[in-house]
Order: C-alpha cells, then sequence, then structure tokens
C-alpha cells in the first residue's frame, strides 16, 4: 500500500481506541483504507456488533473470570497432584477466554463504528499442530511476527536449520515481548521447541501412521491430535502463569508429589474458591463455549444468529446479557455472613 | 423508508424499555433483604401517609431497645422506627431527610448510640445496609457520598456490582419481595428478642468528663437538630439503656452539651435505671449490647409517657387508618411467643394474649418441684390447674387463657376429637399418631408430658405448640407449626 501521508489518518491508525490497549494489533493495509473511506454505520452492523460485543463480555466475565478464582487459589497455595493439573487445565481456558473476550469486544466496539477488523482468536485449542495452534491463536500478533521477524531472518528458504533457529528466534522475541521475565523467555522456548521438534518428526510419525493404519483425516484422529495440542500448551502455559520460572518448576514437581485422581471426584475442588454452583456456572459456561467453538469451526458466525427470527436473537442476546449482569465476576462479591447483623 | 425507520426505532425503544423493566426486575430480587437498614427504610415509605406520630431514628439501640408495639399496644401511639446497625448520625440525617418527605411526625426521638462513632466511614457492609433501602433520590446520591469513601461511589451507584454476587443466595421469599407484597406496611421497624445477657450493669452516674466527638459525627447531629428546627417538629435525644454505659458516657456527657446548647430535652436511661425500671441484668440481651423484649418494653413504656407529658398524642386504636399497628402488635406477639423458652415467660406472655390451649396430660407421675412450677404456671392461666394435677391421663381445652374456664374432654379408650372454633382436633393415644388439627399434624405423642397447643383466636390459627416432659424436668420444648 501507498504511504500514508495524511497525519490525521496515520494519528487515528496509531491511536485506533478500540484495540489500542491490548489489541488486536492492526496493520495498516487493512485499517487505514477503512480510515479514508466514509462507511456509516449500518443497522445489521450495529447489531452485529452488540451481539459480538455481548459474546466477549459473557466469556470473559462469567466463564475467564470466575475459572480465574480456581485457579489463584491453587497457584497461591500448596496443592498437589490433580488438583494441580485441573488448575493447569482451568488456566488454558481462562487466559483463552479472557483474551479472546477482549478481542471480541474490541472487534465489536470497532464495528460500532464502521471498522471491520479480523478475528484474533480461532478456537486455538482446536489446533492439530504447534504451528496450526499459532494460526488461531493471537492471530494479529502471530502475522506481525511472521512479517516483520519470520520473513525478513529468511523463514523457511534459508534451509531446516536456518529455519528452525529463526522460529527459536521468533518465539524468544515473542515471549520477551509478554514480559520482561525468564519465565516468559522459557515459555517462548518452549512453544519453538515443540514446534521445531513437530516440524523434525513430522515423517516419522506420518510412517508410524501408516505402519499402525491410523487415518490421519478421522474425526477421532483430530480430536487426538487437539488433546495433544491442549496438553502441550497447558503445559508450556504454566511458566506463562507461575509469576517465575522457579515457581513454574515448583508448580511442575507439586503435580508428581502425589497421585491422587479421585480428588477430581470427591469434591475436594469445591473447596478451592469455587463451590459446586460456581463449578455449575463454569461447566455450564464452558459447554456453550464448545458448542460455539464448533459452530465457528464449521464456518458459522454472527450473521448465523442475525438471520434467525427478531425473538430468537432477543432471547439470545437477553440470556448473554443478563447473564453477564448476574452471574459476572465483577464489583464487590457477596458476603452474607458480613451482613449478618452481629455486634452492632 | 420511513416507516422502517420507524418500526426499528419501535423495535428498539421497546426492547430497551423491557430491557430495563428485566433488570429493574433483578434488582428486585438481588436486592439484600430483611436486613436493618434496608427494610426498616422501605418500611417507612410502606407506611400510610400522615400516620407516623413518632419517629424513631438511630442505630440498633433505637430499633431493638425499644417496643414500638408496647407503644401501641398501651397507649395507641404510632411510631416507626427507621433505624440501621451501627448507624452514624450521617445516615440518621439523610434517614430522617428521606422519612420526612413521606412522613409529618408529632416529635421525633433519636437514640444517640450513634454519637459514639468515631471514624469517617462505617465498616463496608454498614455503607450498603444504610443507604440502599432509599428510593432514588438526590437524598440518597449525597447519603452514598457522605456514607461511603470516593473508589465505592461508583459500585453503590451502579448498584449491582453490590448485590449481584447474592445470586447463589436466593430464596423464594427474593422474588416475592415487591412493593405490593412484601407487606412491610405491617412492620414499623422493630423487632422482638428473647434471651439473657446477665452483663454486669455499671453506674455512669459518677462519670463526669466530656470526650470530645468525632467531628464528622457532630457535624450531623447539629444538622438534624437544625433541620427538625426548620421545620418546627420537636426534638427529643435518648440513650437506651447499655451495659457499656461507663466508657460510653464521657461521649453521652458531650451529647449533653449539644443538646442544652440547642434546648433539646436529652434522657440517658442509664442515669435513670430505677425511673424506667431498668434495674437488673435480666432485661439485656445477648452479651448486654442490647435489651431483650422485656427491657425493650420498659424503655417503650417510659417513652412513651415522656412523650404523653410533653406532647399530645392521639390515642389511635380503633382507628381503621392505623390497623397496620394493630396487625404488627398481634403480629410480633405471636412470633415473640414462639421464641420464648423458658416457663415462666412462656404463660407470662399467654397472659398478654387472647388465645384458647389445647392442653394434653399424657400419663401421671409424683408430684416434683419442677411438676408443682408447671401447675403454678398453667394457675395463673386457669382457675381448673388441679384438675390437670390430679388426672391420670386426659386432654382439656383451656377456652379463654385469660379467663380460665375450662372443658373437660376425657377419653377413655385413648382416642378423643372434637371441634372448637370449626377446626377438628384430635388426639390419638391408641394409634399412636399424636395430636392433629383439620387432619394435619401437629404435635407427635412421646414421653410422659403435657403437651399444650397455643390456638390464636383473632387469626383463627394454631400458633404455637410446646410440651412439658417429665424426664426433662419440664422444661419447655417446642414444636415446629406451620
Amino acid at each position: 500500500m501507498e504511504p500514508e501521508k495524511n497525519f490525521i489518518n496515520y494519528a487515528l491508525f496509531v491511536s485506533f481506541f478500540p484495540t489500542i490497549t491490548s489489541g488486536p494489533i492492526q496493520r495498516g493495509r487493512k485499517l487505514i483504507p477503512q480510515i479514508r473511506e466514509r462507511h456509516p454505520v449500518s443497522f445489521s452492523a450495529f447489531q452485529e456488533a452488540v451481539f459480538i460485543f455481548t459474546w466477549g463480555a459473557f466469556i470473559k466475565m462469567v466463564l475467564s473470570d470466575r475459572l480465574g478464582i480456581f485457579v489463584d487459589a491453587v497457584y497461591s497455595g500448596s496443592y498437589t497432584g490433580w488438583v494441580q493439573v485441573a488448575a493447569a487445565c482451568a488456566y488454558s481456558v481462562q487466559i483463552y477466554t479472557d483474551f479472546a473476550g477482549y478481542s471480541f469486544m474490541a472487534i465489536a466496539v470497532a464495528k460500532l463504528f464502521g471498522f471491520d477488523l479480523d478475528e484474533n482468536f480461532h478456537q486455538p485449542y482446536f489446533a492439530k499442530t504447534i504451528a496450526d495452534f499459532w494460526h488461531r491463536w493471537h492471530i494479529s500478533l502471530t502475522s506481525w511476527f511472521t512479517e516483520y521477524l519470520y520473513f525478513p531472518l529468511g523463514g523457511n528458504r534459508k534451509g531446516k536449520p536456518r529455519q528452525y533457529l529463526n522460529i527459536l528466534i521468533v518465539f524468544l522475541v515473542s515471549g520477551l515481548w509478554h514480559g520482561a521475565a525468564w519465565s516468559f523467555v522459557f515459555w517462548g522456548c518452549l512453544h519453538a521447541v515443540f514446534q521445531i521438534a513437530a516440524h523434525v518428526t513430522r515423517k516419522s510419525r506420518l510412517q508410524l501412521a501408516e505402519r499402525f493404519h491410523v487415518n490421519m483425516e478421522s474425526a477421532a484422529y483430530r480430536v487426538w491430535q487437539s488433546i495433544c495440542i491442549f496438553a502441550i500448551t497447558t503445559f508450556v502455559w504454566i511458566f506463562f502463569r507461575a509469576g517465575g520460572f522457579m515457581q513454574a518448576v515448583e508448580f511442575i514437581q507439586r503435580v508428581f508429589a502425589e497421585w491422587n485422581p479421585w480428588v477430581l471426584f470427591d469434591g475436594s475442588l469445591f473447596h478451592i474458591g469455587l463451590d459446586p454452583f460456581e463449578w455449575n456456572i463454569c461447566w455450564g459456561s464452558l459447554l456453550l463455549l464448545f458448542i460455539i467453538s464448533i459452530a465457528r469451526e464449521k464456518g458459522y458466525n454472527v450473521q448465523a444468529v442475525m438471520r434467525q427470527p427478531a425473538v430468537v436473537r432477543v432471547l439470545i442476546w437477553w440470556f448473554l446479557f443478563f447473564s453477564c449482569l448476574i452471574l459476572g465476576i465483577y464489583g464487590e462479591g457477596y458476603n452474607a455472613s458480613a451482613f449478618i447483623y452481629a455486634g452492632f | 423508508m420511513k416507516g422502517k425507520y420507524f418500526k426499528r426505532a419501535v423495535a428498539l425503544i421497546t426492547l430497551g424499555v423491557l430491557t430495563l423493566a428485566m433488570v429493574w426486575y433483578s434488582a428486585q430480587v438481588l436486592l439484600i433483604k430483611r436486613t436493618d437498614g434496608i427494610t426498616t427504610m422501605q418500611g417507612l415509605y410502606a407506611q400510610p401517609e400522615d400516620s407516623v406520630d413518632v419517629l424513631l431514628i438511630g442505630s440498633s439501640h433505637a430499633g431493638m431497645n425499644v417496643d414500638l408495639s408496647e407503644m401501641w399496644n398501651e397507649y395507641g401511639i404510632s411510631a416507626y422506627s427507621p433505624w440501621g446497625s451501627v448507624q452514624p448520625t450521617w445516615n440518621t440525617y439523610y434517614f430522617l431527610k428521606e422519612a420526612l418527605a413521606y412522613q409529618t411526625p408529632e416529635v421525633v426521638v433519636m437514640e444517640m448510640y450513634g454519637s459514639t462513632v468515631s471514624g469517617e466511614y462505617s465498616d463496608d457492609a454498614r455503607q450498603v445496609t444504610n443507604v440502599l433501602g432509599m428510593r432514588g433520590s438526590l437524598n440518597k446520591v449525597e447519603a452514598i457520598k457522605t456514607s461511603s469513601p470516593p473508589e465505592r461511589w461508583r459500585n453503590m451507584f451502579l448498584l449491582f456490582p453490590v448485590i449481584h454476587g447474592r445470586y447463589s443466595s436466593i430464596t423464594r421469599d427474593d422474588f416475592m419481595h415487591f412493593p405490593w407484597t412484601d407487606g412491610l406496611e405491617n412492620e414499623k421497624g422493630d423487632s422482638k428478642r428473647y434471651g439473657y445477657g446477665y452483663p454486669e450493669l455499671k453506674d455512669a452516674s459518677g462519670v463526669t468528663d466530656i470526650m470530645q466527638l468525632y467531628p464528622k459525627t457532630e457535624e450531623y447531629i447539629r444538622k438534624i437538630i437544625e433541620l427538625l428546627e426548620e421545620r418546627g417538629i420537636p426534638l427529643i435525644m435518648l440513650i437506651t439503656p447499655t451495659f457499656t454505659s461507663i466508657e460510653e458516657q464521657p461521649c453521652y456527657n458531650a451529647v449533653q452539651v449539644i443538646a442544652d446548647e440547642y434546648g433539646v430535652p436529652f434522657y440517658n436511661m442509664n442515669l435513670m435505671r430505677e425511673k424506667a425500671g431498668i434495674d437488673s441484668s435480666d432485661f439485656y440481651f445477648d452479651a448486654g449490647y442490647h435489651l431483650n423484649t422485656k427491657g425493650a418494653r420498659k424503655t417503650a413504656l417510659f417513652l412513651a409517657e415522656v412523650l404523653k407529658e410533653k406532647f399530645e398524642l392521639e390515642d389511635h386504636r380503633g382507628d381503621p387508618k392505623y390497623e397496620s399497628w394493630e396487625d404488627n402488635c398481634k403480629n410480633q406477639q405471636k412470633s415473640y411467643l414462639r421464641m420464648v423458652t423458658g416457663v415462666e415467660d412462656y404463660f407470662n406472655e399467654l397472659k398478654r394474649m387472647d388465645c384458647a390451649m389445647f392442653v394434653i396430660k399424657n400419663s401421671s407421675w409424683e408430684m416434683s418441684d419442677n411438676y408443682r412450677t408447671l401447675l403454678d404456671s398453667f394457675a395463673q392461666i386457669s382457675s381448673n390447674s388441679k384438675e390437670i394435677e390430679a388426672s391420670g391421663g386426659g386432654d382439656w381445652l383451656l377456652d379463654g387463657v385469660n379467663q380460665g374456664t375450662l372443658i373437660n374432654y376425657y377419653f377413655g379408650d385413648l382416642y378423643s376429637e372434637f371441634d372448637y372454633d370449626g377446626h377438628r382436633f384430635t388426639a390419638d393415644f391408641k394409634n399412636g399418631t399424636g395430636i392433629s388439627v383439620d387432619g394435619k399434624m401437629l404435635v407427635p405423642l412421646g414421653e410422659p408430658g403435657v403437651i399444650c397447643v397455643v390456638y390464636d383466636k383473632e387469626s383463627r390459627t394454631c400458633i404455637d405448640a410446646v410440651q412439658f416432659l417429665k424426664d426433662n424436668n419440664f422444661q419447655l420444648e417446642r414444636f415446629p407449626v406451620q
């Protein structure tokens, strides 16, 4: 695209308020033409924006922030075994819904002003490989690093060893971009290692699949791949969440300190930040997220909602809105015992 | 084209209105209820217009230490108390302003325990309870801004950040709590408590120190006085008895100075215990921070006599406009009866009521001191306690507790039923099913003892069922009555 010479347009691009705080990172070739053009807001775009915003608020306030209570309790405690595993998995969902929720809200606000932004998350935990994961997670950051770092370094055009080095450099820089701490660097490094390992072992894995007659196009295999990617990213997220490299190592050590899978069934988790009612809300929200994610994976988007009768649209929006209003994690929390009249 | 825009506008407005209505409904359901400050203020709005003659404001010492239903019972005084727990004087001021927007009392009585509050803000929960019951108004905005630190204002104004967390505690009652269903017009802000704290009472009469009141506390005491002066409504300041009198007396001495400055009558009941009749520790509840109902009745009568002496307060008993005070009095009496666990206290309460008793002695036993005490209690409400003593097992109906008439329905085959006031009372020893009224089991038959069912003639319902068992030394035990 041609350089933007209009300072106002450039300033608006740089300071575009819906995305300036936490993305999605916008590219000039996508946003500046929209700034230059006149694009009145349509009623349908307004409706879509309202739905997208409310969906983003729902997954952030109802699911992400709620799981955060459990995750925070475990990370600040000294639990062992499968409680740690549960917290690690919960964090994977928490960080996704937090970030994706925010991205949806930013995209919706931009849409209210007539700007179309690209999606930033595309069901990342449905990915089949680590590379695929990064094509679905924080898509705007991945494409930025690809275009401004990976390609200038040579990409995959200078042989395998150089390609692997380039991947490592990109992920190390990505780690540093997330935070100036060794844990983030290690987090990036791990992603690079897994991605390189996937490259290196690809041929042997294909041969193995052929030998054991595994249909790699089958739904079962795709589910297996997604489970593996979820497990790998969950493990790596520990370094992201733990607050330090040694804390992450300690967290992982506690996972293996005790073999106690019964804690997932005997109600132990109900005493760690979230009671059964709260867990039910989590599971219900997670189920809804899963269903919506499947629909989006199959190509359905907000227009599918817009095609429904008005009554259905209103009911869907009311469900999301009142879920946020009543079940959202915000405000002061309610402690019934504080209101019991004692010691007046 | 214009038609399309018009339809869209109508659709959006309709959606907006419906959404707001649902938000309002959600707020009503989630609002914290049955808590001091909130329902006492909501109850004020529910009172008949210009019906409150005496407005009693202040902290829990106002609402819990003065039995307003006793003031009605004895003198027909229509009193209301929009109190809040640990209510600082600034919240009392805003409550007063709110009350004066809906009522024109003959006199305002301010319980001054709030003068002991020292601190810029109450605790978090009280910041909520002392404003949330108020209707939306500039007064409420000012109350929030005065009661809470600025970082909390947004949450308090938006309401949902404070109350939405109740979603996991809501009950059936929360869905019934609307101005047209909550029955708050029959509540007057007072409540009953049964129990004994037996604190050590201290004589504060020798305490002459005058402490400096917290500036914000004093500021709002003065605002209250000046507001009432402006409105031409007389004020009386009151300290109800408290066992912490010595520690607080320097504060009350400071209040006395302010009262003298404005010429406001100030009654410190800690210095008037004998005159008020609260001269022993068995008038106190819990650890002594508040009075029990026995004590609250005493302060009510003391206050009523002061008010009758100083003001011409109309006796509203019998006036249909004040029916809710009569209802409150009766409801309070019935609920209090169900709280009482002491034998002597129980029969003293029965003497205050117009009810019938259905009594069964299901066996016979030797005389004991405790049984004699029980029979003496029956003797207070019936002339036929000797028949209860003599019988080897049978049932009696004591009709009209205060009249003492006895109707004997002795049964020989361990089964008896009879009709009273349109209800079928049954006592079945034969099949062991117990005592039932209109087929509904009230009391299962058990160990040897005396069983009593209390029937309220006004509501025509059984309001209590108790037993005095031989093996429990004839102490009172209660059955839940639905």
